[in-house]
């Protein structure tokens, strides 16, 4: 205390508007340190509130977006800068192929250096132990090069040119057997050679995948045709000029995007069509306001429980400015301590819930940078209308 | 024991009214605290609704059915994925006088052609036996009378919307053959497909390829009177162990525990739930002791003036009590209106059964009592004196 008022800056703060501003707050920093660990033990209970309310945004957070990157998660994983499929699969979980004969055409568009075709069947692979026959998802396209970022393209390519080789998804659910690279897989009641592993994930829907090649596909299958196609355009040609070559030379039964333009689609399908968008959308929603609410509440208490001492100040003749400098500091360091304690108990719960669902449930700069800025607002809006009660509070009225 | 309670109580009894002039002395604070109290109530209501939605739902189709005992594969994992075994085993158990009669069940993911638009989706095709006495569900029972021959089929219509018009007398295809709608369902399990569609058992191998021999699930209804579990046993006695004999009760708590710990969506529920409660338990505390505390100084001079402790608490208790009831009854009123938008939606039953308002109640009861007993503690301790 008597450190702070031998500083005259703090009243000439109030004279000098904004760069006064600047300096009584600099020059009241150290005092809402403070003034929050006074009492260690409501000081950490004030920062467990507000991590417990930062975890709740997190883990509903995490959950939908986790959701919805798994659903579109094909669309991240293109290398290439076109996509092309047919028209009436409006979203990645529908089944609608493509004519073949328009990867063949598109391959013809100037401006496109190659195409290739990607396939998809859903398939049956049999645990050797049990017997029991499990649903998977059979990916496929020729070995030249790779459509979908899913691991080493030199290594995958080597093993798919062996003919009826799997690459076996490692992050599929653990519903299937092991797998051994060289050993013998059945799938659809074919033997297949394990040829090595893949890096992709299950969505709600799917629990594993394996690649082969497509001519291991057509082995099953012969009519089976793409469902989608992964456009590389040629050096030099520019994106929309050849997006609009296909566009115009080719029949409108097939739709065309970028990977962006796919994976934003599939998320606008999954949020504002599918009910499972809407049942973790409401509940995400549910988290936010729950999670404000609290970094609100718990704030508005600290400030409240030391209105005498502020009201104090203030009769002393500090400025309004300096008083705010004070609270704004207290709700950053209780923003700070509290979200990187829900920093970890969210990164354990994503671990948790990853663990068991294996869908793409990450804590991302963008969530941490929002639910930051959201859990320190709160706590700022909530110190700064605590302190309109000094403004108003006669001092004498307080004892 | 009991009139030693009554006597405390009568001589507490303006602990009450006084609670009640706490509360009410500022109407907007009241507002607040009531708002501030119902919106973790709402949060955990919510949760909870969702989760037993979820479960009602994954087992909606298996309740449509009247049976005592299941028989399964040893594969089966849930209600899709159900592996399948040989029919022989149902006439098997028809060896036992107690089984009347079993009926077949059997299921598979196929494609659905919606032909004004030329669209796949994914479909689930259910095929029945048609023996009338197994069906519990009224729309189940209506639609099988109605399945005549030429490719009829019965269609949910909680199906996806993209599934076309569902009209009587659509036409689309089922794995690329074509179909008629003829009647219709409600289940809304899009948790696991686009949309179902029921046909006779007699016309399921036109859809699906499968083998005449195997079934992929089976149901037995017993004489009446029958123990269901005493049979259960002796079926297990009797089968060869390639399928699993299951009472109702236990397949219906088999698909929801598979549903609640291995799918991912019923995990995420279920993790949302677990937050819920905790999140919800800990700002409750909160909020309600803060309440409380507002209070410090007037329960400190009633105790100064020498009011007994238990009249002190009596005020804070009443006064949390009632904070938390009224908050309670928002909360209830506003979840049940989310719910309802929820529920119109998603199809799922989403409603707050008495069951689970009851266990909110409890949980905000018992927070309200914690929370008035960590701030009674600092009262004990408080010096008047120190208090101004």
């Amino acid at each position: 205390m008597r450190k702070l008022v031998s500083k005259p800056s703090v009243f000439a703060a109030s004279i000098w508007g904004s760069l006064g501003a600047y300096l009584s707050v600099r020059s009241s920093f150290g005092m809402g340190v403070r003034l929050i660990s006074f009492n260690p033990i409501r000081l950490l209970a004030a920062f467990a509130g507000i991590a417990v309310a930062v975890t709740v945004m997190f883990v509903e957070l995490g959950l939908l977006t986790g959701l919805l990157n798994s659903q579109a998660l094909m669309a991240s994983v293109i290398r290439g800068e076109l996509v092309v499929m047919s028209e009436a699969r409006t979203h990645l979980h529908k089944w609608d192929n493509m004519n073949p004969i328009r990867i063949n055409q598109i391959t013809a568009v100037e401006g496109v250096e190659e195409i290739i075709p990607v396939y998809q069947r859903n398939m049956g692979l049999r645990d050797p132990d049990t017997n029991a026959v499990r649903r998977i998802l059979a990916l496929a396209f020729p070995p030249e090069d790779l459509p979908i970022a899913i691991g080493d393209p030199e290594v995958i390519i080597q093993a798919l040119t062996t003919p009826n080789t799997i690459l076996f998804d490692r992050r599929s659910r653990p519903i299937y057997a092991e797998m051994v690279i060289g050993e013998e897989a059945e799938i659809n009641d074919q033997p297949y050679r394990v040829g090595g592993f893949v890096d992709l994930g299950p969505d709600i829907i799917h629990d594993g995948i394996v690649v082969m090649s497509d001519a291991s596909l057509f082995g099953h299958d012969p009519n089976v045709r793409p469902i989608m196609g992964v456009i590389r355009i040629s050096e030099g040609a520019v994106l929309e000029d050849v997006r609009g070559n296909i566009v115009t030379s080719l029949p409108d039964d097939i739709s065309i995007f970028t990977p962006d333009e796919l994976h934003r689609r599939e998320i606008e399908f999954t949020l504002g069509s599918a009910p499972i968008g809407f049942l973790f959308g409401i509940g995400m929603l549910a988290g936010l306001v729950i999670g404000s609410i609290t970094c609100y509440q718990i704030l508005f208490n600290e400030i409240v429980d030391r209105l005498r001492q502020y009201a104090t100040l203030k009769a002393m003749g500090f400025s309004e400015m300096f008083l705010r400098g004070v609270i704004v500091e207290q709700a950053l360091l209780l923003a700070v301590g509290g979200f990187a304690g829900g920093l970890v108990f969210a990164w354990v719960s994503y671990a948790y819930i990853a663990n068991r669902t294996a869908l793409a449930v990450k804590i991302s700069a963008g969530s941490i940078t929002f639910i930051f800025v959201l859990a320190a607002g709160m706590c700022i809006a909530a110190g700064l209308l605590a302190l309109r009660r000094v403004s108003a509070a006669d001092p004498a009225e307080l004892y | 024991m009991i009139s030693q309670l009554k006597e405390v109580l009568s001589r507490n009894r303006g602990c009450f009214f006084i609670a009640l002039a706490n509360l009410t002395q500022r109407r907007l604070r009241l507002l607040v605290a009531l708002a501030g109290t119902a919106v973790p109530i709402i949060l955990l209501i919510m949760q909870l609704a969702f989760l037993s939605g979820a479960r009602g739902q994954v087992t909606r189709f298996y309740e449509s059915f009247n049976f005592d005992i299941a028989v399964i594969s040893e594969n089966y994992q849930f209600l899709i994925e159900n592996g399948e075994f040989d029919r022989v085993r149902l006439t098997q158990a028809k060896a036992l006088p107690e089984v009347v009669e079993t009926f077949e069940i059997n299921i598979e993911n196929t494609r659905w052609t919606n032909k004004a638009t030329e669209s796949d989706f994914t479909t689930l095709v259910f095929g029945l036996d048609e023996n009338i006495d197994f069906i519990a569900d009224p729309l189940f029972r209506r639609g099988l009378a109605a399945l005549g021959a030429n490719r009829a089929i019965l269609v949910d219509e909680y199906s996806l919307e993209q599934f076309g018009s569902l009209a009587i007398g659509t036409e689309a295809e089922i794995s690329g053959i074509d179909v008629t709608v003829a009647e219709h369902f409600q289940l809304g399990l899009f948790f696991y497909s686009d949309g179902s569609t029921i046909v006779k058992n007699t016309d399921y191998p036109r859809y699906i390829p499968s083998n005449p021999l195997s079934v992929d699930i089976g149901l037995i209804q017993l004489v009446p009177n029958a123990n269901p579990i005493q049979i259960r046993d002796q079926l297990i006695g009797l089968l060869p162990n390639d399928v699993r004999v299951l009472t109702h009760d236990e397949l219906i708590a088999l698909e929801q525990d598979f549903f609640i710990t291995t799918k991912p969506i019923g995990i995420m529920l279920q993790t949302s739930m677990w937050i819920a409660f905790l999140v919800g338990s800990v700002i409750l505390l909160q909020v309600i002791s803060t309440d409380v505390v507002n209070r410090l100084k007037e329960f400190a001079t009633l105790k100064a003036m020498g009011f007994g402790p238990e009249f002190v608490f009596g005020i804070g208790l009443f006064q949390a009590l009632l904070l938390a009831s009224g908050a309670f009854v928002i909360a209830l009123i506003v979840s049940s209106i989310i719910l309802g938008i929820v529920a119109s939606i998603t199809h799922l039953p989403t409603t707050v059964t008495l069951v689970l308002a009851a266990m909110t109640l409890l949980i905000v009861l018992m927070m309200s009592v914690l929370a008035v007993a960590s701030v009674f503690r600092r009262i004990s301790r408080a010096d008047p004196a120190e208090l101004y």
